[in-house]
C-alpha cells in the first residue's frame, strides 16, 4: 500500500485540491482529500487498530530472520510432534529461592513402538534458560547481512525451544510461521498489485469509452467470472515449467491468482467511471482540450484512488486465502518454500487435528487474524474514502 | 517360494481326496438355496466343477452371509481390486508366499528342462453365467488376443517368452493344454502367480467373441452403434484387456472370481457392489461353497482422510491400503476399542524405504560422467544422515541400510546391505574433493565445465513420505557442496519424465523385493533389466531390445550382470538359481548403482474384530497381491 | 423488457463459446493426456506397454487427432445432438455422469444460499442500523471469520468434531445403513444430520460479502429524506426500517445472487472433496487431474452456463422488483 500512496498523492493534487478550494471555506475545508480521509479514518478505532495489526504483520515479515528463534528448515528428528512449551519467569535454585530467569521446561519423551508415536511430558527438572538477542543459528538478513543474533531463543544454542510446538519433522512451528508470513503477506501484495494494474486499465477503458470496448471487456469479465476457478488454477499451475526454482514458481503462482482476481476490481472501476464521466470536472477537462489519456489518468483515476485503495485492501485477504486453497489442491507453493498455505497443507489431516492441534491452530489463526485485519482496515478506508459524505 | 514339481502334484492330489469326502454335504449349505428352489439357478452340485478347489480355512469353518464393507480412494485405484477379488490365476502364491499352488488349474506338470508346462483344468468349471470354462477360453486369449496383431497383443506378458521366442500353446482336449518354450523358462509359474499377470482366466470366449471381427463379421457396425471407431476399440472396452480399470468397470462380462460386480465402479460413482458368484469353484473343508461373504461393497471416496475417519468409526471391515501410514498409526491405535477393530501386520517387501537414483543414462554428458562415477555415489551415500531420517519419519524404527535383501534371508548379503551407510560428511567431502574440488562463492562444487553441480530430484508428489525424507536429506547433500534440490510433480508427469525420459537428474522410488526369491523376479535395482530400472532406462532397454534406437549399450560389467540375469531366467533348478543370484547380488554390491535409507519398517492394516479367518501377518506387495493369497473368499463375519 | 432479455441471451452466446474454448485449452495445458494417467496407473501394477500398443490405445480414445479437431467434434456433438462425449475414466457417457451429480450439487448450493440469506439478512440490517456499535463489529467479525477460515480446514475440523463428540458417521450425505434404503423419515433425519456440515462450511464463506453489501446499501437508504419523514410522522422504528429501506436495499442483494451462486458452486469443490459429497466438484477435480477431457470440459461448460443464467435471472428479477432499472 505504502508504495501506491505517495505517488498518487503527488499526481492527484491539481485535479482535486483545486476543486476543494473552490467549493469550500474554513480550516477543514482547505485540507486535501487525503487529509480529509485520514481525519475520518482516524475516528474509526477498529479500522485504526486493524491497520496497526496489518503493519505489525508486515514488520514481522520484513524482519523474519531476526524474529524467528531458529531456521524454519532446522529439523529435530527426535522431537517430532512435540507440544508447545510455555515460558516461565521464575526458577528455584537448590536453596529454594526464587529468582527471575526466563526459561522453558525441557521435554520428557517416550517412544511407544506399538502406536508408533512419541509421547512428551513437561520435565520440570530440566530448565532451559531463555533470553533476548541470543546467539543462535547463523543467517543472512534479507540474504545480505550475515548475523546470528535472534530476538529470542535459548541461551545455549544447543538447547531446544519450541514455543508453538514442532511439526512432523520436529521443526519449530513459531519460526516457520514467522518465515511463512513473509511469503503469505507478500503474495497478497504482489498479487493485488498486478490485478490492480489489469483491473484498473481495463475497467477504466471500459467505463470511459463504453460502446464496443465496454461490450468486449464485459464479455471477458463474464467469461472469467463464469469459469470455475479450480480448473483454471489447475491448468495454469500444471503449465509451469518444471525446471523453475521455487522462487520463480512463487511469482508465477501469485500472477495466476491475480489473473483471476482482477475482474471484481475492473467492475468497480468501470462503475465509477460510468458515473464520473459526465461529472462537471471531466467535462471541464475535456473542454480544456485534454487528451483522452490525460482525462483518464490525470483527472478521473486520481479521484478514484481512495476507492481503489479500499477495494485493494479488501482484495489482499482473498489472495491470502486463495494461496491456502491452492496449497490444498497440491498446486500451490511447495516445500521447501514456507508459507501459511504450505503449513496448513501439512496440517490438513486427522492426525494433526486429533493429536497435534497446534500445527493447525497457529497458521489458521494467523490467516484469520490477517484476513480480519485487512477487512476491517478496508472497510474503514472505504467509509473514509468519501470524506464529503456526512 | 522355490517350486518343486512334487509339491504341485501333492497339493492337487490332496485337493481331490478332500473333495470326495465333502461331497454329500453340498446341497445343505447352498447359500443360494432359495434361487435354486425357484428354479432360477441349477442346484449346487451342477454349479461346482467335479473337482472343486478345497480351501482349508485359516482358523475355522465360517458361515454364509454378510457384507464386506470396503473402500477405494479415487477411481484411479481400480487396479487395486485385484487384491480383494481379482486374484484368480491358474497358479497362485500360497498364503506364506513360500511357493505356488494350483488355483484355477487342477494341476500343473513341468518337465525337467522347464520347457513344457502341462495344465489340467477343472472339469465342469463354469463362468459366473453358467457357461463352461475350458481350454477354449485359454486358446481364445492366446490366439485371438495375445497373438492377434490387431488387438495389439496384451500388455507385458514377457514371461510367456523365453530367450527371444514366444511360447506355443498346444490344446490337448477340453481340459488339458500344454505350453511349450524353446529354451528353459524357470520362472513361468511364479510369474503367472503374480498379481494381475495371468490373463488366461480373465477372457470369457463365449462373451467376447461377439466383439471380435474374426467371429462376428458385424463387429465394426456394433462398435459404431456404441460411438466407437472400430471393433478393436470396442473389444478393448469390453474385455478390459489393456487396462485394469476398464476390466473392472464392466458388470456385463462374466467372471470366475468369487464376487461379480452387479454395480461396477463407474456405473455408480459413489459405490460399487459385487455379489457372490453362484458358480465359484471353491469349497471349504466342510463342503460349503465359497465365498462366505454375500457381497463386497466399495465406497468410493475422494480423500483418504475421510476413509480414515470411516475406519476409526468402524465402518470399514478390512483395510491395508491408503490409510496405513506411520503418521496415522497413533490415531488408529487410540480408536481401537471405539471402532471395534484391531491391527494386522503387513511385512514390507520393498527393497528400501526409499531408493535414491541418479540418472546413469543422463542426456547431459558431463552429468552422466559424474553420476557414473562410483565414488561420487559413495560420497553422497556417506553424506546422508540416515539415523535422523529414521528417527524423524519412522519414529526410530529401522536401521540404516542400502537397497538389499533382508537379514535372515538365505540370499542376504551384508556388504550389499550395509556398505557406505555410516554418516560421515568429512569422508564424503574428501571423496568429492578428489573428483570435483572447485567450489563457487556460495560453497557449491563446480563440475569440470565450471557449472555448479546441481542435482534435481524429481518426485511423484503423492509419495508424501518421500517428500518428508527429502526435506531432511537435501541439507545433507548441500552440506557437502552439492546443490541438491527437489521438484515434486503430478504422477503422470513423473511417469513421463522419469519412467519415459532420460533428461531428469535423479529421482527416488521404492519397491523391488527384499527377499531373495522375490528379487529374482524383480531385480530392478541390482541389474538394469526392466522399465522399473529408472536409473538406467537406456541400459534396461538394451536388456530387452538391444536393437531399439533408444537403447544404450551398457559398460562391460553391467552387460555381464545382464547376461547373468538372463542365465538365471533360463535356469530351472532352484539350487542353481540361488547360486546365480548370490553372484548377481555380489556384483550389485560391487557396482553400487543406487543407494537407500533403511529397510522399510513393517506396515499394518486394520481389520474389524468380527471379521474372521484373516491372517495376522502377511507380506505387503502388489505382486503377492495382499491380501489376495490370504483368500478373502474364506473371510466371514461372526 | 422482452427485448432486453433477448439481447442478454444473445450476448451469452459468445461468452459461452469463449468459456468452452478456454476450458478445452485449460484441460490440455498440463503435459500428456488421459492415456498418460492410464499408463501411470498401470505402471503401479508393473504393467508396461510397447509403443505400438500405446498408439493403438490412443487411437481408441480418439486422442490421436489434433486438438482443434477434438474440440470441433465435441462442441458439434453438444450443439447437434446434446451429446457431451464419453468419459474415459468412468467408461460412461458424460451426460449421465453429470446429471447424476448435478442434483446434489444444486441442492447443496441452494441450501447454502438459503443459509447465507438467513444469516446475512438479520446481521446486515442490524449492522446498518447500529453502525459502529459493538454489536456491529461483532457481527461483522463473524461474517469475516467465515471468509477468513479456509473451507477445507473448517470442513475437516467440523467432520472430526462430529465424529469425536457426536459419534456421527462422517462424509457423504447418509450413514451407511441408510444408503441403500428408499427415502423415509429416519433417512431424512439422517440426511439432515449430515447436510448441516457442508451447508455451514460453504455458507459461511459467502455471508461476509452479502453482509457488507446489505450494510452499505441500507446505510445509504437510511439517510434519505423519506426515512426522516417517516420517523417524523411517528412511525414505529421497525416499520420505518423494514417497510421501505430494507426492501430497496435488498435490490442489490438480489443482483448479488448472480455472483454468489458461482462462488458457491466453486467453493463446493474443495469442501466436497474433504466431506466426500456426491457433488460435481470431486468428479471435476479428478477429471482434471486425469485429463478426462470431455468430462472436465462439459462440467466447466455447464457450470459456466449455470452462472450466466444465474446472472441473467438475477438481473431480470431486479428489473421486476425495481421499475427504475427498466427505464435506464
Amino acid at each position: 500500500m505504502s508504495q501506491i500512496n505517495p505517488i498518487n498523492t503527488v499526481e492527484d493534487r491539481p485535479a482535486i485540491t483545486l476543486l476543494s478550494d473552490d467549493d469550500n471555506t474554513g480550516s477543514l475545508e482547505v485540507a486535501s482529500q487525503w487529509r480529509l480521509i485520514w481525519i475520518k479514518f482516524r475516528q474509526n478505532k477498529v479500522a485504526l487498530f486493524a491497520g496497526v495489526v496489518v503493519l505489525l504483520f508486515y514488520v514481522v515479515a520484513v524482519f523474519a530472520e531476526f524474529l524467528a528463534p531458529t531456521l524454519p528448515s532446522k529439523s529435530q528428528p527426535r522431537l517430532t510432534y512435540a507440544p508447545p512449551q510455555s515460558i516461565g519467569f521464575f526458577v528455584e535454585n537448590e536453596a529454594g529461592e526464587r529468582a527471575i530467569q526466563l526459561h522453558v521446561n525441557g521435554y520428557g519423551m517416550t517412544v511407544d513402538p506399538e502406536s508408533l508415536r512419541r509421547s512428551f511430558t513437561v520435565d520440570k527438572e530440566v530448565i532451559i534458560p531463555v533470553g533476548f538477542f541470543v546467539k543462535g543459528e547463523p543467517y543472512e538478513l534479507w540474504g545480505l547481512i550475515p548475523m546470528e543474533r535472534h530476538l529470542i531463543g535459548p541461551l545455549n544454542p544447543k538447547d531446544s525451544m519450541n514455543l508453538l510446538g514442532t511439526d512432523k519433522l520436529g521443526r519449530d512451528v513459531l519460526s516457520r510461521m514467522i518465515y511463512g508470513a513473509r511469503v503469505s503477506m507478500s503474495i497478497g501484495l504482489i498479487g493485488v498489485f498486478s490485478s490492480l494494474l489489469i483491473g484498473t486499465v481495463l475497467g477504466a477503458l471500459s467505463g470511459y469509452f463504453g460502446g464496443w470496448v465496454d461490450l468486449a471487456v464485459q464479455r471477458l469479465i463474464e467469461v472469467i467470472s463464469a469459469m470455475p476457478t479450480i480448473p483454471l488454477w489447475l491448468g495454469f499451475a500444471a503449465a509451469i515449467p518444471l525446471t523453475w526454482s521455487p522462487l520463480q514458481v512463487y511469482f508465477i503462482i501469485t500472477l495466476i491468482v491475480s489473473l483471476l482476481a482482477w475482474t471484481g476490481l475492473a467492475r468497480e472501476v468501470r462503475g465509477r467511471f460510468l458515473s464520473l464521466r459526465h461529472e462537471d470536472f471531466v467535462t471541464a477537462a475535456k473542454l480544456d482540450g485534454c487528451t483522452t489519456k490525460r482525462v483518464i489518468f490525470r483527472h478521473i483515476l486520481p479521484s478514484l484512488t481512495s476507492h481503489i485503495l479500499a477495494v485493494v485492501t479488501l482484495a489482499i485477504p482473498t489472495m491470502i486465502v486463495a494461496e491456502t486453497a491452492l496449497s490444498f489442491l497440491g498446486i500451490g507453493l511447495k516445500a521447501p518454500v514456507v508459507s501459511w498455505g504450505v503449513l496448513l497443507q501439512d496440517a490438513q489431516n486427522i492426525r494433526t487435528i486429533s493429536s497435534a492441534p497446534w500445527l493447525l491452530v497457529w497458521p489458521a489463526g494467523a490467516v484469520v487474524v490477517v484476513v480480519l485485519a485487512f477487512n476491517f482496515l478496508g472497510d474503514g478506508l472505504r467509509d473514509a474514502a468519501d470524506p464529503y459524505e456526512h | 517360494m522355490s517350486i518343486s514339481r512334487r509339491q504341485f502334484l501333492l497339493s492337487s492330489t490332496a485337493t481331490f481326496v478332500a473333495m470326495s469326502l465333502a461331497g454329500p454335504a453340498l446341497a445343505e449349505t447352498d447359500p443360494l438355496k432359495s434361487l435354486v428352489e425357484a428354479d432360477s439357478l441349477p442346484p449346487l452340485a451342477h454349479r461346482l466343477p467335479l473337482n472343486p478347489l478345497v480351501i482349508t480355512p485359516t482358523d475355522r469353518i465360517g458361515k454364509h452371509g454378510g457384507t464386506w464393507n470396503n473402500a477405494l480412494v479415487g477411481v484411479g485405484s481400480l487396479v487395486m481390486l485385484v487384491r480383494y477379488q481379482g486374484y484368480e490365476p491358474q497358479i497362485r502364491f500360497d498364503p506364506e508366499w513360500a511357493g505356488v499352488i494350483p488355483n484355477v488349474a487342477e494341476s500343473v506338470d513341468v518337465n525337467a528342462e522347464a520347457t513344457v508346462y502341462s495344465f489340467t483344468l477343472r472339469e465342469g468349471m463354469k463362468w459366473s453365467d453358467g457357461e463352461p470354462y475350458t481350454t477354449e477360453d485359454v486358446r481364445f486369449w492366446f490366439d485371438d488376443i495375445f497373438q492377434d496383431e490387431l488387438v495389439g497383443g496384451t500388455r507385458s506378458q514377457s514371461y510367456w517368452s523365453s530367450g527371444d521366442e514366444t511360447a506355443t500353446l498346444e490344446v490337448v482336449d477340453e481340459y488339458h493344454f500344454n505350453v511349450h518354450f524353446k529354451t528353459p523358462n524357470g520362472f513361468f509359474l511364479q510369474n503367472m502367480a503374480r498379481g494381475g499377470h495371468d490373463l488366461t482366466t480373465r477372457c470369457p470366449a463365449h462373451y467376447l467373441k461377439q466383439f471380435h471381427l474374426k467371429y462376428n463379421p458385424k463387429a465394426n457396425e456394433l462398435a459404431r452403434e456404441n460411438d466407437l471407431n472400430d471393433w478393436i476399440a470396442l473389444f478393448h472396452r469390453e474385455s478390459g484387456i489393456m487396462d485394469d480399470s476398464i476390466y473392472y468397470q464392466n458388470s456385463r462380462r462374466p467372471t470366475i472370481e468369487a464376487w461379480k460386480f452387479t454395480t461396477a465402479p463407474g456405473e455408480d460413482t459413489e459405490r460399487a457392489i459385487a455379489e457372490r458368484n453362484p458358480y465359484y469353484f471353491k469349497v471349504d473343508t466342510a463342503g460349503n461353497q465359497l465365498p462366505y461373504l454375500d457381497r463386497v461393497v466399495y465406497q468410493m471416496v475422494a480423500d483418504p482422510e475421510v476413509l480414515l475417519l470411516k475406519t476409526l468409526q468402524g465402518e470399514i471391515d478390512y483395510m491395508g491400503l491408503y490409510i496405513n501410514t506411520t503418521v496415522n498409526k497413533p490415531v488408529l491405535y487410540d480408536s481401537k476399542e471405539a471402532g471395534n477393530y484391531d491391527f494386522f501386520t503387513l511385512k514390507e517387501t520393498a527393497v528400501n524405504a526409499m531408493v535414491f537414483m541418479l540418472n546413469l543414462n543422463h542426456t547431459d554428458p558431463v552429468k552422466n560422467e559424474l553420476f557414473n562415477n562410483r565414488d561420487f555415489r559413495v560420497a553422497l551415500s556417506h553424506a546422508l544422515d540416515r539415523q535422523s531420517i529414521i528417527d524423524a519419519i519412522f519414529v526410530g524404527q529401522g536401521k540404516p541400510a542400502q537397497p538389499s535383501i533382508l537379514e535372515g534371508d538365505p540370499l542376504h548379503n551384508p556388504t550389499l546391505s550395509y556398505q557406505y551407510t555410516e554418516y560421515d560428511a568429512d569422508q564424503a567431502n574428501s571423496i568429492l574433493d578428489g573428483i570435483i574440488p572447485n567450489r563457487d562463492d556460495e560453497g557449491y562444487r563446480l563440475d569440470k565445465e565450471g557449472r555448479r553441480v546441481t542435482i534435481i530430484f524429481e518426485i511423484d508428489q503423492a509419495r508424501s513420505s518421500f517428500l518428508d525424507m527429502f526435506e531432511l536429506a537435501l541439507p545433507n547433500f548441500q552440506a557437502v557442496g552439492i546443490d541438491a534440490q527437489m521438484r515434486t510433480m503430478d504422477r503422470s508427469l513423473w511417469e513421463t519424465r522419469v519412467r519415459g525420459g532420460r533428461e531428469f537428474d535423479a529421482s527416488a522410488h521404492q519397491f523391488g523385493a527384499n527377499n531373495g526369491i522375490g528379487a529374482m523376479l524383480d531385480p530392478r535395482y541390482f541389474v538394469a533389466s526392466s522399465r522399473n530400472s529408472f536409473y538406467a532406462s537406456g541400459w534396461a532397454l538394451y536388456f530387452s531390445d538391444p536393437e531399439n534406437e533408444n537403447a544404450i549399450k551398457p559398460p562391460e560389467d553391467v552387460l555381464q550382470q545382464q547376461e547373468r540375469y538372463k542365465t538365471l531366467l533360463a535356469t530351472a533348478d532352484p539350487d542353481a538359481q540361488k547360486q546365480i543370484m548370490v553372484e548377481l547380488l555380489e556384483e550389485a554390491a560391487r557396482q553400487f548403482l543406487v543407494f537407500g535409507v533403511t529397510l522399510p519398517p513393517d506396515s499394518y492394516g486394520v481389520v474389524k474384530n468380527d471379521m474372521n479367518n484373516v491372517l495376522p501377518s502377511m507380506p505387503n506387495s502388489y505382486s503377492y497381491p495382499t491380501p489376495g493369497p490370504a483368500r478373502p473368499e474364506q473371510f466371514f463375519k461372526s | 423488457m422482452l427485448g432486453y432479455i433477448i439481447q442478454r441471451v444473445f450476448l451469452m452466446v459468445p461468452t459461452m463459446l469463449g468459456i468452452s474454448i478456454i476450458s478445452f485449452i485449460i484441460i490440455q495445458l498440463p503435459p500428456g493426456d488421459y492415456l498418460t494417467s492410464v499408463l501411470a496407473a498401470m505402471a503401479d501394477s508393473d504393467v508396461t506397454f510397447t509403443a505400438d500398443q500405446i498408439a493403438r490405445m490412443r487411437e481408441n480414445y480418439g486422442l490421436d487427432e489434433p486438438m482443434y479437431m477434438q474440440y470441433i467434434q465435441w462442441i458439434w456433438g453438444i450443439v447437434s445432438r446434446g451429446d457431451f462425449g464419453y468419459s474415459f475414466e468412468w467408461n460412461r457417457p458424460v451426460s449421465e455422469l453429470i446429471w447424476e451429480r448435478m442434483g446434489a450439487t444444486l441442492s447443496i448450493s441452494f441450501l447454502s444460499l438459503l443459509f447465507v440469506w438467513a444469516v446475512s439478512l438479520p446481521i446486515g440490517i442490524y449492522s446498518a442500523v447500529r453502525r459502529h456499535s459493538i454489536g456491529d463489529h461483532i457481527a461483522t467479525l463473524f461474517g469475516f471469520l467465515g471468509l477468513a477460515i479456509p473451507n477445507f480446514i473448517l470442513a475437516l475440523t467440523l467432520m472430526y468434531v462430529s465424529f469425536r463428540y457426536f459419534g456421527q458417521s462422517v462424509g457423504g450425505l447418509y450413514s451407511p445403513e441408510f444408503v441403500e434404503q428408499a427415502m423415509s423419515w429416519p433417512k431424512f433425519v439422517d440426511l439432515l444430520k449430515h447436510v448441516w456440515v457442508p451447508v455451514v462450511v460453504i455458507g459461511t464463506a459467502g455471508t461476509a460479502a452479502l453482509i457488507r453489501i446489505l450494510r452499505a446499501n441500507l446505510t445509504d437508504e437510511l439517510n434519505k429524506p423519506y426515512v426522516l419523514t417517516a420517523r417524523a410522522k411517528g412511525l414505529p422504528e421497525h416499520t420505518v426500517i423494514l417497510r421501505y429501506p430494507v426492501r430497496i436495499a435488498l435490490n442489490p442483494f438480489v443482483s448479488a445472487i448472480g455472483w454468489v451462486l458461482p462462488q458457491l458452486i466453486s467453493g463446493i469443490t474443495i469442501t466436497a472433496i474433504v466431506l466426500n459429497l456426491p457433488t460435481a466438484g470431486p468428479l471435476l477435480l479428478r477429471a482434471l487431474v486425469a485429463q478426462d477431457m470431455y468430462l472436465a470440459g462439459s462440467f466447466i461448460l455447464l457450470m459456466g452456463v449455470l452462472t450466466l443464467v444465474g446472472m441473467l435471472l438475477s438481473d431480470i428479477l431486479l428489473a421486476l422488483l425495481d421499475p427504475r432499472i427498466r427505464f435506464h
